[in-house]
Parts: structure tokens; C-alpha cells; sequence
């Protein structure tokens, strides 16, 4: 199975808190569940692998290229959602069409507005005035809308209430049905992973404490239940 | 920064961000504006003064120069420049963006300016202007290119400090400015009259020497800017 992102001995050093030697593969076709508590080290990783934060050591792989030497072409093809930072509360999903109409090459008004009204969203209404779950559908329709070959996101489903979270979810399980679409997604919310993903990438302390597909975690666990 | 800017269409999604951003202040534009060039025609009908008129070009430059950096308050305050940083953009096309918003936006005050000016003085006080407004005019003329000094000077600070400090650092910045600026062009007249270069015009160099330094301050602020921005995390 061919892989759309390697992550090799990725490193990045703070004053008090540090990544250590963080590997793992997402094969293409798949969702890759990063679990961990609050501060483990999920954002920074997938900052690191985005280029938002600069490694002191390791190397991030995307669709087969390097990210540190071919870092725009393969954002042309990566969908982000951050845990913060986004458009203005004050703009509208037309506003934001405007703005990533002349960012990505691939970006696609007629597909940005069918998410839109697949989502519920008003698209003439600012952002301020939706609900939680709504801003988070907003974002994720922003990083679909350039049909994008992998998405990563960070903690997208924090805050939403059970129903919110399950439309969410049900969307990565679209993104990846054709086989060629994979989804990084980091959360602290393991049961939401349980139903979607077919990898499971524990972070603590800034280390990797196991990354195995779903069914050998659950063969796991089941032996431990039975000893 | 020419060449870039004009290979990649990607700046102007930038520049719409900016410009939505400014609509939000349509109305206090439109207001300062009006409230302004009201005054200075009350000042005239009044009291027949003319010196608010002939300070137009400034104050709408100051203006426009003011609303042009808010934006990077905004920026702030939404966060999205980690966003920005997720997204298929160059660091070149990401500060050059916001240069080509403050450049133009300056540019914009300064023709407003001058156009309510010429407005009013062809409408309500139709007469020549006289040597001494004339010599306000040009006062009002060269602090917009002041403006666009300061500015080059407040671009890099906010890279290096964030949109609020940068606002303090100005104050000290404009002292020094105008320090440098008195004695600069102190010392340029002082050699034209020296050297009595005036009779052979070398008076009518200054607005090009002028638009020539503001040339190489945005050259050497943006790529200032380019380093700051990509030492951040």
C-alpha cells in the first residue's frame, strides 16, 4: 500500500516541552487517528509536519515528496483545519470564496458552495453568527473546496456536541472512500476515533507511544481483558 | 518585489482578505473623510482660512495610513497567520501582499487628499493660491511621503514585536524620524543655498529624491520583513 505522508525521527525542541524522534505512515485510503491528552504534543506534531514550525531534526514525506523542497506544491494538495486560527468571524462563506479563489490553483466555487448547502451553511451570513459546530463545518468545507488528496486536521471535533461530531466524522469517511484520500486527525476524544479510524497514533509526552492499525489495538485490548 | 508580486495572482487572494477587512470601516472612512473636508470649508466660509485645506493631503494620507496597519491588528486578533502559513503561499508572497495593501492604500489618501483640496479651492475659495499656503501645500505633499517612511519603518517592528507593541515602538520612531528629516533637509537647503544651486533647479530634484529614499526604505523594509517572518513560530 503506497503511503501519502512518512513522518521520519521528526524532533523540535522548546524550552520546556520537546517532540522526540516522532515516526509513523499514513498509507493512502485511510484515517490515521493522533490520540493524546492536552499538551501531549498532537498541534506541534502536525505543525511540524505542515512547516508551521520549524524541526530540528527528521524529515516529513508527503505524496511521496519532501516537505522542505516542495513545501507549496504539495500544500496545493493538503486540506487544513487548525485547532485556531481562521478567517475572520466577520466574513462570509462568499468573502472567503473571494479570498481562496486566488490562493489554490485547484479551488473550486461550484464545489465549495455544494459543501455549503450539504453542511447547512448560509452562505451569505457571517461566520459570527453560527453555531460551534456550523464555524467547524465552515472550516472543514474551506479545506475540501480544493479537492484536496490529504487533510489534516487538528482537534476538529472539540467542543461540538455528539450530533455535530458524528456529521464531522461521517465526512472524513466520505473524503476517504475512493482509496486515494487519507486524513490525519488529532483528538483527545478517543471514542471518536474508535468508529473511523484505521490507525491509531498514541503521543505522549512528546513520544510516540504505539501507532497500530484499529484491529490490532482491539485484538489488544481484548487479550488484556481476557488475562 | 516587483517581479514577484506580478507573477502571483495568489496575493490578490490576500488582498481581498485586507480589503474585506477594511470595508468593515466604510463608514468611520466616509465619516473622517467628510468631517475633515466640512471643517476646511467651514474654516474658509468662516474665517477665510486655508490652512486646513492645503493639510488635506496629510490628514487623509495619516488616515489612510493608520487603517492600512490596523490590518495587521486584525491579523492578530483572528489569529490567522498560522492559517496563512498552512496555505500554498510563499513567504515573499505573504509580506509582499501586505506591502502592496499599505503602499496602495497610502497612495490612495494622497490622491484623495489632494483632489478634496483642489475641489475646494475650485469651488469655494476660487482664488490663486497664495506663496504661503503654497508652502503649506508642499509641507502637506512631502509628510505624505513621511507617512510612507513611517511605515516602512512600522512594518518590520510588527513582524518583530506584534501589531500592539509596534504601536509603541512608533512613538520613538517618529522622534528620530523627524529629527533625521529636519536635519537631512535642513541640510539639503542649506548646500543649495551654499552652493547657490537653485539657479540651476536643483530644487526640482527634491520630490525625486524623496520618492527615491521611500523606494529603497520599502525595498530594504520588506526584506527586513521577509527575515522577521521567517524566524517566526
Amino acid at each position: 500500500m503506497d503511503n501519502i505522508l512518512e513522518v521520519k525521527n521528526l524532533c523540535k525542541v522548546y524550552d520546556r516541552f520537546s517532540l522526540k524522534n516522532i515516526s509513523f505512515e499514513l498509507p493512502k485510503g485511510t484515517i490515521m487517528g493522533l490520540v493524546g491528552e492536552n499538551g501531549a504534543g498532537k498541534s506541534t506534531t502536525l505543525k511540524a509536519i505542515l512547516n508551521l514550525v520549524k524541526i530540528n531534526n527528521g524529515s516529513v514525506k508527503v505524496f511521496g515528496l519532501d516537505m522542505k523542497d516542495k513545501e507549496i506544491e504539495i500544500k496545493e494538495d493538503i486540506g487544513v483545519v487548525l485547532d485556531e486560527g481562521f478567517f475572520s468571524e466577520y466574513l462570509t462563506p462568499t468573502n472567503i470564496n473571494d479570498i481562496m479563489t486566488g490562493i489554490y490553483k485547484n479551488w473550486s466555487k461550484e464545489l465549495f458552495f455544494k459543501y455549503l448547502e450539504d453542511f447547512n451553511l448560509p452562505k451569505d451570513k457571517i461566520s459570527k453568527e453560527y453555531s460551534t459546530g456550523m464555524k467547524m463545518k465552515l472550516k472543514i468545507a474551506v479545506a475540501l473546496a480544493h479537492k484536496p488528496k490529504l487533510l489534516i486536521l487538528d482537534e476538529p471535533t472539540s467542543g461540538l456536541d455528539p450530533i455535530a461530531r458524528g456529521d464531522i466524522l461521517d465526512i472524513f469517511q466520505d473524503f476517504i472512500q475512493d482509496e486515494e484520500h487519507s486524513v490525519l486527525v488529532s483528538s483527545h476524544i478517543t471514542s471518536d476515533l474508535e468508529n473511523i479510524a484505521d490507525y491509531i497514533t498514541f503521543i505522549n509526552n512528546g513520544e510516540i507511544v504505539l501507532s497500530k492499525t484499529r484491529d490490532e489495538l482491539i485484538d489488544k485490548m481484548r487479550n488484556c481483558k481476557m488475562y | 518585489m516587483k517581479i514577484v508580486l506580478t507573477k502571483t495572482p495568489k496575493v490578490q487572494g490576500l488582498l481581498t482578505k485586507d480589503m474585506l477587512h477594511l470595508r468593515r470601516f466604510k463608514r468611520i472612512i466616509a465619516s473622517y473623510i467628510f468631517l475633515f473636508t466640512i471643517a476646511a470649508i467651514l474654516l474658509f466660509i468662516t474665517d477665510r482660512s486655508i490652512w486646513l485645506t492645503c493639510l488635506l493631503p496629510i490628514i487623509i494620507t495619516v488616515g489612510a495610513g493608520i487603517f492600512a496597519l490596523s490590518s495587521f491588528s486584525y491579523d492578530e486578533n483572528t489569529k490567522i497567520d498560522m492559517y496563512v502559513k498552512s496555505l500554498p503561499l510563499t513567504v515573499k508572497e505573504i509580506i509582499g501582499a501586505k506591502y502592496v495593501f499599505v503602499i496602495f492604500l497610502t497612495i490612495i489618501g494622497t490622491v484623495v487628499g489632494l483632489l478634496l483640496t483642489a475641489i475646494i479651492f475650485t469651488f469655494f475659495i476660487r482664488t490663486t493660491i497664495s506663496s504661503d499656503h503654497f508652502e503649506i501645500l508642499i509641507i502637506s505633499i512631502a509628510g505624505t511621503f513621511c507617512v510612507s517612511l513611517l511605515e516602512a519603518i512600522q512594518i518590520p517592528c510588527i513582524y518583530k514585536f506584534g501589531a500592539e507593541k509596534a504601536n509603541m515602538q512608533i512613538y520613538s520612531i517618529i522622534v528620530v524620524l523627524v529629527i533625521v528629516l529636519v536635519l537631512l533637509v535642513g541640510g539639503i537647503f542649506y548646500w543649495i543655498e551654499l552652493l547657490s544651486l537653485s539657479r540651476i533647479g536643483i530644487e526640482s530634484l527634491l520630490p525625486i529624491l524623496l520618492i527615491g529614499l521611500i523606494a529603497i526604505a520599502y525595498n530594504v523594509s520588506y526584506k527586513v520583513s521577509c527575515r522577521l517572518y521567517e524566524k517566526q513560530e
